[in-house]
């Protein structure tokens, strides 16, 4: 089977969720990816909830399997003193290094792009960090659940509210994408041109171009946009409507008159809907409150699955509001198109993996599990990164393998 | 401030500068040549005569509705050339086959099948260009039961699981206020562009890149697909809260002038908690937290309700005592974790990125100004990401293209005008 990225060799220090998303979408496509981690410090993902069977262990979480498949794990204590020897030989052998600690945090394990380049000139680094690697505040150790209040908290919820926020750490599920093109961007630079290069990615920097409009919103017109439910300025009904169940609703969206008729002709033409306070998209939108009011008294009586698929017979925007449970065992679409690939992992038995989302006809990308810490340290020094088994064993006595 | 447009990095030092992606997408779609384009790709959009109907949406330059002023097609259709034609006539067709032979990338998001009933899908492309990269960006594929489902943001959101975990217990799931769905479709197909494109340069073939939006949503979930599935949990929404297995913990809180970030953790996190505690002891107002002896040993897992909101309401009257800029400066200085919850004014002032000249100046002759843009999303040193021209207008480009490279002379234009090919 063919893989896109076979030949390239990414090394990758780096803890949590932004940098090891870029190694995992390399090794996905077909890199070799090895993965530096200490039992002494494990990446932290490894210390997160759910575990196998609510049972705590390093190998054992199911959010660090997500991260990390396809990928080889080499024990490294970064602060024994012979680190710095094996640092040097992985450095030689890869392509592209990933870092992801704060700039200083780095540059105490000597892990700036100067040292590499020393050691490959033609070296591709990225590190990424919360903030970027200069500034007053890029030491400030940051995650993506302090960092998405970077503009995007404040835009969730209910305007009669304070913030309902993102519910996850957003900068961490945007930001990694950007070093993915930005490592591509480098790597296509390096095949033409033999030279390597370091990047900078801050999650602030990269993220904020999901609200790119709301910046110019500001500079341009002075108004600070602000969070306002579900509201559209431009489609009513526009909702999520509660149906059948507990706690299940269905998004509808109507934008055009033209749906809007469908949309009553389906729901069986009730006479409120012929209120002349409905007939137009001004109107709707002025009266969104009391019509989504009876929209509601409609979808109330119906599933959510029913509603959407009646919905969308007529061509109206409709889905379920899907929970984690729809998602991994009811969407016959996402089982389809494969979205996902169950896996055995030592430790955790069977996971269910999903695979990053471009599907290339001819490329596609090819799961493997995640690593137990360490598993591969032996196998990564000496058959990928050319140490002798005496070598090997020596350093192992050393302590440094840990 | 940096003024970023009148100091573009010569042609060499942008590494995509000599690759060209024919962009024929809509609002699901235009992120992914802004960013390609500012690495140098030579982005063209190709409209439809008259321009492409996502130019009308809101907000507008001095809330003037025109489709040359919208907000949202200024900032993601930055570094791109434009040129209007018709693919739906013979004329057009065969003049898009013509850019196609030429062309490293087709960036599109047409309804599945309607570029090749076109014969402009990737079977007819591969034709004339066996290179070719054809990505194609919809809300659920381009194959599976719901491929032709229609969708908008609030219908992606649903799908993709986000909004279920979204908004407060007591009312519906929510979305974000500015829509997300479409730039997430967008980004991975820059993504895959990219990683197709390498494959290309490699071994010569082309590929179709298949991006469903909702397939992009879905990772900003993983955590709680993985709950739902190790352990049968399904969390709720739980406003500025979020549960943490069975226990609740706030994640937004007020303060004197706003809202900050901040989450209580234990074990292995205290580093960056402990530092919050010990000020807040500085100033008397440590409260129960001084009866926690060893932080370490805290387990937010093991921990009761009534526990962490004890701890919590600590820290809750520490905060509203003090401001965003107080509380965000001082987490900054003694190193604990905690991040401001700012509006857009306030990330417009934010010191960092104008200590690290994050925004940019971008001309925008047609309005007799500049605006201010957010610059570079990654820096590279050698082959830096910029701005180097704002979105383009209607047909701006028609007479580049055509006249120029493709050697149509005035009068063909003036009748392909006429025929509404262009």
């Amino acid at each position: 089977m063919k893989e896109a990225l076979k030949g390239i060799k990414v090394v990758e220090v780096a803890i949590a969720d932004v940098g090891p998303f870029i190694g995992q979408y390399m090794g996905s496509f077909g890199a070799e990816v090895i993965k530096v981690e200490s039992r002494l410090r494990p990446d932290l993902n490894r210390l997160s909830s759910p575990y196998k069977d609510g049972v705590v262990g390093l190998n054992r979480s199911g959010v660090f399997v997500y991260a990390n498949n396809n990928k080889y794990s080499l024990a490294l204590n970064l602060k024994h003193s012979r680190a710095k020897g094996v640092m040097q030989k992985l450095a030689k052998w890869a392509d592209v290094i990933i870092g992801g600690y704060p700039p200083d945090t780095m540059s105490r394990l000597g892990l700036v792009y100067e040292e590499f380049k020393r050691i490959k000139p033609d070296t591709i680094v990225i590190n990424t960090s919360g903030k970027g690697d200069s500034g007053p505040w890029a030491n400030h150790p940051a995650w993506g659940f302090n960092l998405r209040g970077y503009g995007f908290d404040q835009l969730v919820g209910w305007p009669d509210r304070m913030p309902s926020g993102t519910a996850v750490a957003y900068t961490d599920r945007v930001s990694p994408w950007f070093g993915v093109i930005a490592v591509m961007s480098a790597l296509d630079y390096h095949r033409r041109t033999g030279k390597g290069q370091y990047i900078d990615l801050s999650q602030v920097e990269a993220s904020l171009h999901f609200l790119s409009p709301v910046l110019l919103d500001y500079f341009v017109n002075n108004r600070v946009q602000t969070r306002k439910g579900n509201q559209s300025c431009r489609a009513a009904p526009h909702n999520a409507y509660r149906c059948r169940g507990d706690d299940r609703w269905c998004a509808i969206s109507i934008d055009t008159n033209g749906k809007w008729r469908r949309f009553c002709r389906v729901i069986g033409n009730p006479k409120w809907a012929t209120d002349a306070k409905f007939e137009t998209i001004p109107k709707r939108l002025h009266n969104s409150e009391e019509l989504d009011k009876l929209v509601e008294s409609w979808t109330i009586n119906y599933t959510a699955e029913r509603i959407m698929e009646i919905m969308q017979t007529k061509r109206i925007p409709a889905g379920i509001v899907q929970t984690t449970e729809d998602i991994l065992d009811k969407d016959l679409h996402l089982e389809e198109r494969n979205y996902f690939e169950v896996l055995d992992t030592q430790e955790i038995g069977t996971y269910k993996h999903r695979r990053p989302p471009p599907l290339l006809s001819k490329t596609p990308s090819s799961l493997s599990s995640a690593p137990s810490l360490g598993q591969d340290t032996e196998y990564v020094c000496t058959k990928l990164i050319g140490m002798t088994d005496d070598d090997f064993i020596e350093l192992l006595q050393s302590g440094v393998f840990e | 401030m940096t003024k970023n447009s009148g100091q573009s990095p010569p042609l060499q030092q942008k590494c995509l500068a000599p690759y060209r992606a024919l962009d024929l997408t809509d609002d699901k779609g235009f992120m992914c040549g802004a960013i390609l384009g500012g690495l140098g790709m030579d982005v063209i959009r190709v409209e439809k005569p008259g321009g492409e109907s996502s130019r009308n949406i809101a907000p507008f330059y001095h809330d003037i509705p025109s489709p040359e002023k919208s907000l949202y097609f200024f900032a993601y259709n930055i570094n791109k050339r434009g040129i209007t034609l018709n693919i739906e006539t013979e004329a057009g067709q065969a003049i898009f086959k013509r850019l196609a032979e030429k062309a490293d990338l087709v960036i599109e998001s047409f309804p599945p099948g309607y570029l090749d009933d076109l014969g402009l899908g990737y079977k007819g492309l591969e034709k004339i260009n066996p290179r070719i990269i054809l990505t194609s960006i919809t809300p659920f594929g381009q194959v599976g039961p719901h491929a032709d489902y229609e969708a908008s943001d609030i219908v992606s959101m649903a799908m993709g699981g986000i909004s279920y975990i979204t908004g407060d217990a007591d009312r519906p799931p929510v979305r974000m206020s500015f829509p997300q769905a479409n730039l997430f479709g967008g980004i991975h197909a820059a993504v895959g562009s990219l990683i197709a494109h390498y494959y290309r340069e490699v071994s010569g073939e082309g590929q179709h890149v298949d991006i469903s939006i909702q397939e992009s949503i879905i990772p900003l979930i993983s955590g709680r697909l993985d709950r739902w599935h190790m352990q049968h949990y399904i969390e709720r929404r739980a406003g500025a809260s979020v549960f943490r297995g069975q226990v609740r913990q706030r994640e937004i809180w007020p303060c004197k002038d706003g809202y900050v970030n901040f989450r209580l953790m234990g074990s292995k996190f205290t580093a960056g908690i402990r530092p919050l505690a010990e000020w807040m002891d500085e100033k008397g107002m440590a409260g129960v937290l001084n009866k926690i002896d060893n932080w370490e040993s805290v387990d937010m897992a093991k921990a009761t309700q009534e526990q962490i909101e004890s701890w919590e309401n600590a820290f809750a009257n520490f905060f509203k005592e003090h401001t965003v800029k107080e509380l965000y400066e001082e987490a900054v200085k003694r190193r604990f974790y905690l991040g401001p919850c700012y509006s857009a004014d306030q990330v417009a002032k934010d010191r960092q990125l104008a200590a690290r000249n994050f925004w940019v100046q971008v001309e925008h002759p047609e309005l007799s100004t500049s605006i201010t843009y957010p610059g570079s999303p990654f820096r590279l040193s050698l082959t830096p990401w910029n701005i180097h021209r704002r979105a383009p207008l209607i047909g701006e480009h028609n007479l580049e293209v055509y006249q120029q490279e493709l050697g149509f002379t005035q009068d063909e234009l003036v009748r392909l005008k006429e025929a509404n090919v262009i």
